[in-house]
């Protein structure tokens, strides 16, 4: 009988899972929430794949028989049986010999003053925005936060006509040179790559070591000002494009009851999860970005369809480790609050209401902080990162849902 | 191809989405926070829900997700 497979994010490991098992003989359904394939890194553009690797990928995958739900949430799972729901035709069940989740990762936002201002975007999330039809053309842009992204995004945008007016990384220049020296040796492409953005970007103000501190506008976005935390300067503009970096989206394996450790799905060298066949990929596993879950997603399948496949998790590892490094936030960017700063954007619920809380739990019940749509994915996430919040235990539903979706 | 928001049409690109067209329209916001501040999208990409919108009668779509189709109507609050 062929093996049942599901795979939980159409990215590019969920990708890769699913042509590795497709084509060595399983029955292949791959599910994701957004109408399209490719998640953030291959998010196509207007309907269209524009990265080659990611086409030949998709193409890999358009000529086997796999299913693909898209617009569909999973809600939970019984045994073998995976609970769904798609946006419009409601609840549906999908029967799983394995699972593996590709579920990629959220962007870390932190609060600082104005930051819940139309315009003020994440840094992933300008591009996810632009890619899905967002016009930027003509427009200022300051792109700021921390991580490999901000080169990545800024160099996107100005290709889709934006005006970027500024790039504002908050890790100091020398961690990034040391980075770069190390990368030299281990990881020469992505050191190139690099490369080709900072060319693209050679009339941009590229300013390590600064970060902004605050957004302003009557209605929508007209200024930010940025610093280095000696000088400051107010920059006028329409959009902020504005990240600190990805955490990995750990709710789903979580609600069905996969270790997390770390922050992370924790795996094997099989990547295999806590429970039974079931399987985590890509930035689950560590921030590692498209080479790593390419790799783990074909091993995660091989090993679902009963090929003994051992990841070398500790090469991957490594580069994990060298853009943790690099990228580590200061003390600084950590404590743009005022009081009356929004935390919980849902709720209304301020800073000075939470930062007092022990955990995720305390903050929830004197405050309503993580309560609203978002289940606290935006709020929560800052509350670990800032205050070292334990976060209550996954429940269902995960997101908000129509009352019929969860009576069967 | 458009789309009804608020009763009143807006042209749409194939493709796009139901917030990437908010946001480039003479709207931008998709609503009004608890506190009436007003709102646009943040993650573009289903995490933060402050794109959510009323889609074909449905409440609480994160238009992010949602592509635009000729004739589908949108409310805003």
């Amino acid at each position: 009988m062929r093996k049942k497979i599901v795979i939980v994010g159409a990215g590019p490991g969920g990708i890769a899972a699913a042509v590795t098992a497709a084509e060595n003989g399983a029955e292949v359904t791959i599910i994701d929430e957004n109408p399209g394939m490719g998640g953030q890194i291959w998010r196509q553009q207007l309907g269209k794949v524009k990265d080659k690797n990611a086409k030949s990928w998709i193409n890999r995958l358009n000529n086997q028989q796999v299913k693909f739900c898209s617009s569909t949430v999973v809600l939970s799972s019984e045994n073998n049986l995976l609970i769904c729901n798609h946006s419009e035709n409601g609840r549906f069940e999908i029967e799983f010999d394995s699972l593996i989740f590709a579920c990629g990762a959220k962007e870390l936002f932190l609060p600082f003053p104005g930051w819940t201002l139309p315009n003020v975007l994440g840094c992933g999330g300008a591009q996810a925005m632009v890619k899905s039809g967002l016009s930027v053309q003509g427009k200022k842009v300051v792109v700021s936060g921390s991580g490999p992204l901000l080169l990545a995004v800024a160099y996107f945008l100005k290709k889709q006509g934006a005006k970027v007016v500024g790039i504002f990384e908050q890790a100091e220049g020398i961690q990034l040179n040391k980075l770069a020296l190390s990368l030299a040796f281990s990881y020469p492409s992505k050191l190139i790559q690099g490369a080709v953005y900072r060319l693209g970007l050679l009339s941009v103000p590229w300013k390590k070591g600064w970060w902004v501190k605050e957004a302003s506008g009557s209605k929508l976005l007209e200024q930010v000002i940025a610093t280095n935390g000696r000088t400051d300067m107010k920059i006028d503009c329409d959009i902020l494009s504005c990240g600190f970096g990805l955490k990995a989206n750990t709710e789903l394996p979580g609600l069905l009851g996969c270790s997390i450790k770390n922050d992370f799905i924790e795996v094997d060298e099989f990547q295999k999860t806590s429970v039974d066949n079931i399987f985590a990929v890509g930035e689950l596993t560590g921030i590692g970005g498209l080479d790593k879950a390419l790799l783990e997603g074909q091993n995660a399948a091989n090993n679902a369809i009963g090929k003994a496949v051992v990841s070398n998790l500790k090469k991957t590892q490594v580069f994990v480790n060298k853009l943790d490094a690099a990228f580590s936030l200061r003390r600084e960017v950590k404590e743009l609050a005022d009081e009356d700063t929004v935390f919980c954007r849902c709720e209304g619920v301020s800073y000075k209401e939470v930062s007092d809380c022990k955990d995720q739990r305390t903050a929830k019940l004197y405050s309503r902080c993580g309560m609203g749509p978002c289940q606290g994915r935006v709020c929560s996430t800052m509350g670990r990162e800032l205050f070292g919040w334990e976060l209550n235990k996954i429940k269902s539903p995960l997101i908000p849902l129509k009352i019929d979706s969860l009576i069967e | 191809m458009n789309v009804k928001i608020n009763g009143n049409d807006y042209p749409f690109i194939e493709g796009s989405t139901v917030a990437a067209l908010i946001m480039s329209s003479d709207l931008v916001t998709t609503g009004l926070s608890v506190k009436g501040k007003p709102r646009a999208p943040l993650c573009g990409m289903g995490i933060c829900h402050e794109c959510r919108v009323t889609i074909d009668g449905l409440e609480y779509e994160r238009s992010c997700m949602v592509l635009c189709r000729d004739g589908m109507e949108i409310e805003i609050t």
